[in-house]
Order: structure tokens, then sequence, then C-alpha cells
């Protein structure tokens, strides 16, 4: 276990740590523009040069070991000068484009620059000119006149995606990151290039001269798009999501996330379930809740059947349950969600539902056995009500036939879609991003989920909608039993 | 209720009169500033004041928390109203003793330029209005025209008349116009004519002496203890003048005297703003003609924006440019304090750094919140006309004392 010095400060440190990690862990700045923590190490910018007692030069920290009695110096002014130096000589031949960079306001080089360097051109030629949006792929665009060659996107592809599409070529001044020819950059994890570019040399088509970085606030929270439940960093600006970003996870996504889940957001923009719906007419969301209220405990007699989908948070499972068995102790629930898809080693998972351990968890600690779906589809016709929590079924056309035959039928549905049509009850249903909640992943580990955006008109999380009608019904819900489920 | 003639016989035993109440503002054409004084008299005698203040308050020091550090500078425009350029430039010099800079020489001349024509700005203000509440009309109209060529002079210099937002983190917005000194000399000319009209009418004036002299005093040691500075603390006999006593710019290069009352009444009050105009327009005379030549921005760009020649041509102009306007100057974690001479007393701002181009916390000391708390002692005891006058007199600014 080598003991150094940095800055005056010790640490100990396991065999094989970079000098870089060690400051991190220090809480001590050494700037980087190639080096990652979730990659392997390059050592190719020079941005993270220290003076060490082990060396006449200074050293790049990020690919030099800790070593027994190192005593570092990360503040010396010959480690600033270099700083300097390299900078100015990244920025030689670097494009005027903040104003129209996508990167501006989060950018790695305007922030270094300006720590580091501050100091005016002394360049007073042309720049070199590369090829300003050079199309790598279905989702990045490349700017060569802004890249400084970092590399961290080759190693993204060969390191976390496995496939290794991207590669440097030419040298020096004039190298530039390129697809080889007949190919593209097309794996699931592309987007994650355009996340660990320290500039804006990559830039995602998603989010490609939309909206300004700094106009956004970032909420945290999951994705929904299968059951890995990635931590997600969602930046809303006008009540709009913007752009996923992954948030760095250490037990379940370290700091990736699929091009898939990065662009789910779209497609709760349209299709959208907007207003109340009773037989077909748009209502009130209050004259609903009422109508639904009246005609539950009269339905109980024949017995209510619920089906449940496992991409509600564990507070809507447990809602929706309590408020049907307040009404009928005896209610059946199944179990519904999407259907099962494209799965690989890395984070995607074929379970599309995001929350399936924690809807089991709850269901146990309220101590219920769900019944397969296929029995109370094929009873709907004896049921008092069967309801549908969510729209995006994978038994969709079985369960619109359950609807139109069931007696009493209700749907809470985000999309439109053939369970929204068979209803005499819609409800507006909240997305995952305009939702409050806990989902618990694959692994067990339980997250929560943020409203990152106002829903508009009657839209409504499952849970408000269901403690609205116990409410009606004269039955208000207790508070969530934090054992069974919910956040912490 | 039965008038009383205080000086003339004892109340009778057992007279049915009572103690009256009356409002003094908060809105009310002789009050000066939105503040209350809720009056108890005894006739015409003030036996008891509660001194109400807050009307104003806008959230001052909280705004400043939303902003860069350079975007607090207007709201210091707001604060004493009547000499906005001394509360830039003590603003900006506690953010620039928090950096550890120091501005070229140029800029420090600037600075006390401005921070002296808004001293005789704020001083004809006081004093104007003063004798305007004791019935001399002519001298208030004589202050305003020339305090009209001081704000003409401002507008000149800055842009704006009184949102005057002249001073930078690490410098000034621009260098002085070409023939500011002739404008200056133009607007001097006026204000010594007007100081010796208003002379001439007011201080060897039987009525002026009368109702002024031995009317809102206060002694030495309390004005100390309530925190008086500026001409309200002088007028009493203490010397303390931050110029002198804490200088800063180049302050210690100039040439002034301090002038110091005897009594602490309005009359002392009065011929102290008086004798500091004077004093003011000499260090002016100084400045122009020790006024070096030079930048008047320090040659940093974590600090002051680039020529706009380098933000269009060039990516190191154009970073520093962007970081400067989105993120601010970033200055180092800890606090200061910094104050000068404003016109009614001792500006001081107390900043708070996290580390960010934003203020973490900005206080502002203003000079007469603490003169405020002795106004109770000076118009207890004297008499209801006696108030506007004395209230006149320290010169509160809504702006200030409230923020």
């Amino acid at each position: 276990m080598p003991t150094l010095t940095i800055d005056g400060r010790e640490i100990t440190v396991e065999p094989g740590t970079r000098i870089i990690e060690a400051a991190d862990r220090l809480g001590i700045d050494i700037p980087r523009f190639c080096y990652h923590p979730g990659l392997p190490v390059a050592g190719n910018c020079r941005m993270c040069l220290v003076d060490t007692n082990r060396s006449p030069k200074p050293v790049a920290s990020c690919w030099d070991p800790c070593q027994d009695g190192h005593v570092v110096v990360t503040n010396s002014p010959r480690v600033l000068e270099a700083r300097r130096s390299v900078l100015e000589y990244i920025l030689l031949n670097h494009p005027v484009d903040c104003p129209i960079c996508d990167q501006a306001g989060e950018c790695e080089l305007q922030d270094l620059y300006f720590a580091h360097d501050h100091q005016p051109s002394r360049h007073p030629f042309h720049k070199h000119h590369k090829d300003k949006a050079r199309v790598l792929g279905p989702q990045i665009i490349y700017d060569a006149e802004r890249c400084i060659n970092c590399t961290r996107c080759i190693r993204v592809c060969e390191e976390v995606a496995k496939a290794p599409q991207l590669v440097q070529v030419q040298r020096g001044e004039r190298a530039y990151i390129d697809v080889f020819p007949g190919t593209q950059l097309d794996h699931p994890y592309s987007m994650c290039t355009a996340d660990v570019c320290p500039v804006g040399a990559l830039t995602t088509r998603d989010f490609r001269f939309k909206c300004r970085a700094w106009l956004t606030h970032g909420i945290d929270t999951v994705c929904g798009e299968c059951s890995r439940g990635c931590g997600i960093r969602a930046d809303v600006y006008r009540n709009a999501v913007q752009r996923l970003v992954p948030r760095h996870n250490p037990d379940v996504n370290q700091y990736w996330a699929c091009d898939a889940g990065r662009l789910a957001y779209h497609r709760f923009k349209t299709g959208r379930v907007s207003a109340v719906r009773i037989g077909g007419a748009a209502a009130d969301y209050a004259k609903g809740v009422r109508e639904v209220a009246d005609a539950l405990p009269g339905a109980a007699a024949r017995g209510i059947a619920v089906v449940l989908t496992p991409w509600m948070t564990c507070e809507d499972v447990w809602a929706v349950v309590s408020m049907v068995r307040s009404v009928e102790p005896a209610a059946r629930f199944a179990v519904g969600g999407a259907a099962p898809g494209a799965s690989d080693e890395i984070l995607i998972r074929a379970d599309k539902n995001p929350n399936r351990a924690g809807l089991a968890k709850v269901l146990e600690g309220l101590g219920v056995t769900p019944v397969a779906l296929d029995e109370i589809v094929s009873r709907a016709p004896s049921l008092g009500a069967l309801v549908v929590c969510g729209a995006e079924q994978a038994k969709a056309d079985a369960l619109a036939g359950a609807l139109a035959a069931a007696p009493l039928s209700i749907v809470l549905a985000v999309l439109e879609g053939p369970l929204s049509a068979a209803a005499r009850f819609v409800f507006p249903s909240a997305s995952p991003y305009e939702t409050d909640g806990t989902w618990v992943n694959e692994q067990g580990v339980r997250q929560r989920v943020r409203r990152a955006i106002e829903p508009a008109g009657d839209v409504r999380g499952v849970a408000t909608w269901a403690s609205d009608l116990a409410a009606r019904l004269g039955m208000p819900l207790p508070a969530l039993d934090p054992a069974i489920g919910g956040n912490p | 209720m039965i008038e009383k003639p205080v000086d003339i016989a004892p109340e009778p035993e057992g007279a049915p009169t009572q103690y009256s109440t009356i409002n003094m503002g908060p809105s009310h054409p002789a009050m000066h500033g939105t503040v209350r004084i809720r009056l108890t008299l005894d006739g015409e005698v003030v036996k008891d004041a509660d001194i109400e203040i807050g009307f104003l308050h806008r959230g001052f020091e909280k705004m400043c928390e939303a902003g860069t550090w350079n975007q607090v500078v207007p709201y210091t425009d707001r604060l004493n109203y009547v000499s906005p350029l001394i509360n830039n430039v003590g603003y900006v010099g506690a953010v620039e003793k928090l950096l550890g800079i120091e501005v070229p020489l140029r800029c420090q001349y600037i600075r006390v330029f401005c921070s002296e024509i808004a001293r005789i700005a704020d001083h004809l203000t006081a004093v104007g209005a003063q004798a305007l509440e004791i019935g001399a009309y002519t001298p208030f109209l004589w202050a305003m025209q020339a305090r009209e060529e001081l704000y003409f002079l401002m507008e000149f210099i800055t842009g704006a008349r009184v949102t005057t937002c002249y001073t930078r983190v690490g410098g000034l917005r621009w260098d002085l116009p070409e023939g500011w000194q002739d404008k200056y000399l133009a607007a001097e000319k006026v204000v010594e004519a007007r100081v010796v009209d208003m002379e001439a009418l007011l201080t060897r004036n039987r009525i002026f002496i009368d109702r002024m002299a031995d009317v809102g005093v206060i002694g030495p040691q309390d004005a100390v203890a309530y925190g008086f500075t500026g001409p309200c603390l002088r007028a009493t006999g203490v010397d303390y003048d931050v110029r002198k006593n804490l200088p800063y710019l180049v302050y210690d290069r100039l040439d002034f005297d301090v002038p110091i009352g005897t009594k602490g009444d309005n009359l002392d009050r009065y011929l102290v703003r008086m004798e500091e105009i004077r004093q003011s327009i000499r260090i002016c005379r100084q400045i122009l003609t020790d006024i070096p030549e030079g930048p008047v921005n320090v040659d940093d760009w974590r600090v002051v924006l680039p020529p706009k020649e380098q933000v269009y041509n060039t990516i190191e102009g154009m970073i520093a440019h962007f970081e400067l306007i989105m993120k601010g100057t970033p200055v180092p974690k800890g606090e200061a304090y910094f104050a000068v001479e404003g016109g009614n007393g001792e500006v001081g701002f107390y900043v708070v750094s996290d580390g960010s181009g934003f203020p973490y916390r900005v206080h502002c000391r203003p000079p007469c919140f603490a003169i405020m708390q002795g106004l109770k002692d000076m118009i207890v005891g004297g008499m209801l006309a006696d108030v506007i006058p004395t209230f006149d007199g320290i010169n509160m600014i809504g702006g200030e004392i409230d923020r």
C-alpha cells in the first residue's frame, strides 16, 4: 500500500492507483481532458501534468501510478506554466464557435482555459479548417475543427460498447476522428461518445441546436426503458424534457446509458391521452372520479379485477391495491406489462419494465398473490369491473377484448391505443417524467423517480387517481409503509 | 383638547388635558423618505416618538445573490440614490479586496473624483432641503440648480444622471470621456456660486440660526454609542472620516480638511456639510492636475471583459467573455468588509464568497440606519415644528436604510 504526499497532504492508496485518482480522493483538482474515470488511460492531452520527486520533468498524473514516498506537487510554477502551454496549443486551431456550439456553458475547454490560461492569443495566422458537420452515425455528428483529439470517444466504443467503430486518422494537428470506410457509428451506446466529449466536437442529433445548455435545469431520475434502471438526468427547459443524459451510479450503470433509453422521452410527446373520457365523450376529471366511485361498490358483488403493470411506481401499486381492496377485499390482481425485447451483456435488459421487482415486493407486503393475466381476460364478462393500469401492454388486443366485455371497464393510459379505445372510463396517466415515486431494478436497487415536468391538463399519477377515488369513496388511504416499498 | 402654552405657565392641577398622537408619514409631503414617526405630543412639544422604518424594503441583499458579482453594481445605485457613485465605488472595493487586486492608479483617481462630485450633490440636497423645511425656499432652488449641473456631469461621464452603474470589479465601465475637465469646471463654477449665494442667505440669517441652533442636539458620546458616522458625527465634534482614518484609493495623496462641529445641533450639521462641499471641490481640483494617464481596468481576463475585437476574432477572448458573462468572475472563498465615506457617513459592504462567480452574501452597512436610532433622542423634548428640519438634517435615505 503506497503512501504518498500530494500538495503536502498524505494519502495511502491501493497499488496501481494513478496519481490523479488519489488527488481526486483528496479533493485536489487536477485539470484533465483525456482522462475519464470510467475509461482506460490514454495520457495524450498532457493537461494533468504534475511535478514529482521521482522525475526531472513533469509527469502525466493520469498515467503515473502512485509509489511509496512519492511527493507530488500540483501547483508549482512549472506545472502552471505547462498547463498554460497545453491550453495555448489546444486552442491554436480551435474555431471561434462558442456562440453556435452546443457545448458552450458545459464545455471543459472553456472552463479550463478560463481557470488556467486566461491570456490573449499569440497566434496571428489562419487556423486549420476541417469538416464542420460530419455525420458519423444515426445519432452523432462530428465537428473536426472543435475536436481536441483526446480519444475518449474511441475508448467508449472499444471499452464500454465493445464495438470498436471509431478511429483516429491523420497525425498531429491534422488528426481527426472518423469511422472506418463504409461503416457508421451505430452501436447502442453511441450517444455516450457525445457525453464524454470534453468539447463540442461530438454532438447528438437529439440535442443539436435545440436548446442552450445553461437554460436547462437537470432533474435526477431513473430511466424506465428496461429493468436495469440506469440513472439519468432529465434536462428540462420550458416544461419540456430537452434531453436525457446518464448520471453516474456505480451500482447500476457506471457513467453510461443506451441510446434507446435516452431517446425514450420522445414517445411521450405525442399520442397522449389528455382528458378524461366516459363512454368516448370527454369529461371533467372530478366527474370521472365521481362516476367511478358511484359504480365501483355495485360492481364489487360480481368481483373486481385489476391489471397492474411493472412500470407503475411502488407507491402507485400500493395505492391502487389498497383502494380496490377497500371496496372489494377479494379483488383479483394480475401483472401485465410491456413485451420483452432486445438485450445485451452491458446495460440493456430484455424485460422492458422498470419496476417488476418493486411491484412484486409491494404485492408481497400487502399479502396479494397475483393471478394469471389470461384468467382475468377469460373471466372478464362475468366480472363486475376491470381496471387496467397502463395502456402499453404486451397482450393489448386480448385486454382490449376483455375491457369491451366487462360491464365496468376503466383504463389509466399514458398513450392512446386499443385499450383506451375499448374502455368505458379512460383516465389520462402521467409519463415517467411526470411522476414521483420509487422503482426497484432487477438487482434490487431501490431508486427514486422524480417529476421533471408538470403534467398538462387532467393528467394525474396513478397513485393520485387512486387516492382521489378512495377519498371520494370515504376511505382515505393510510401512509405507505416504508417496509413494503417507497422512498426511504 | 385644551391648548397648553408650555413656556408660560405650569399646567393647573387637574386640568382636563391629554396627550395627542399624530402620525408623520410614511407618506407625507414633509417626510423625506418613506418612514413613519408616531409622535406623542403635549401641545406642540414632542413627548415621545416611535420611529418605524422598513417601508422601502426591496430585498437588495437577497437580490444580489441571484446575479454575478458585477450584476450587483446596478443595485447599489438604488441604495443612497442621491450619491450612487459612492455606493458603486464601495461595493466593487469590497469585491476587489476579496479578489486581492488593486485597480490602476488612473481608475483610483477617477473613483475618488466621482465620489466627491456625488458627495457635493448629496450635501447640496441635504442643506437645500433643510432650508426649505424652515421656510427658505430660494436656497433650495439654488441647491437644486447646482445639483442639476452635477447630474449633467454624471450623465456625461456615466451615461445616466442617477442610475450611474459606473464601476466594475477590476475597474470602470469606461474611462472619463473627452472634455470631462471643462464639463467639471463649468459645473464647479455654478456650484461655487450657488454655495456662496446660499451662505449669504442662510449662514448669518437670524431666523435661520434661531430655528437651527440648539435644535436636534446629540452629544458625541451618544452619537458614537449609536454608531453615528459622517457629517452627523462630525457635527458633534468627533473627528472621524473614513477617508482620513481608513484611507482608501488615493485619499492619502490628496490634501483636504475634515470640518468638525461643537454642539451636534442642526446648525452644526449644516455648517459641516457646507464646508465639506468646499473641501470636495478642493479634492476635485487636485485630481484635475494629478490624475495620471493609463488604463482604467486591471489586465486580467478573469476579472475584466476582453476587448471586443479579441472576443469576435480569437477563441481565447471569446471563451473569457463567455465565462465572465455566464459564470461570473470567480472570487476566492472568503469574506471581506470594505468601507467608504458616503454622503451620510460610513457606507460599508460586507461580501462573502463561496468561490463561485455569484455572491454568496452581500450585506450593506448603511450610515443612516445607525443615525436613525438617534433620531428619537434628537426630537423628543423639542417642538413639533422642529421634527422635520431635524429629520432632514440627518438626511435619511429610504433606499439605503431599508435596502
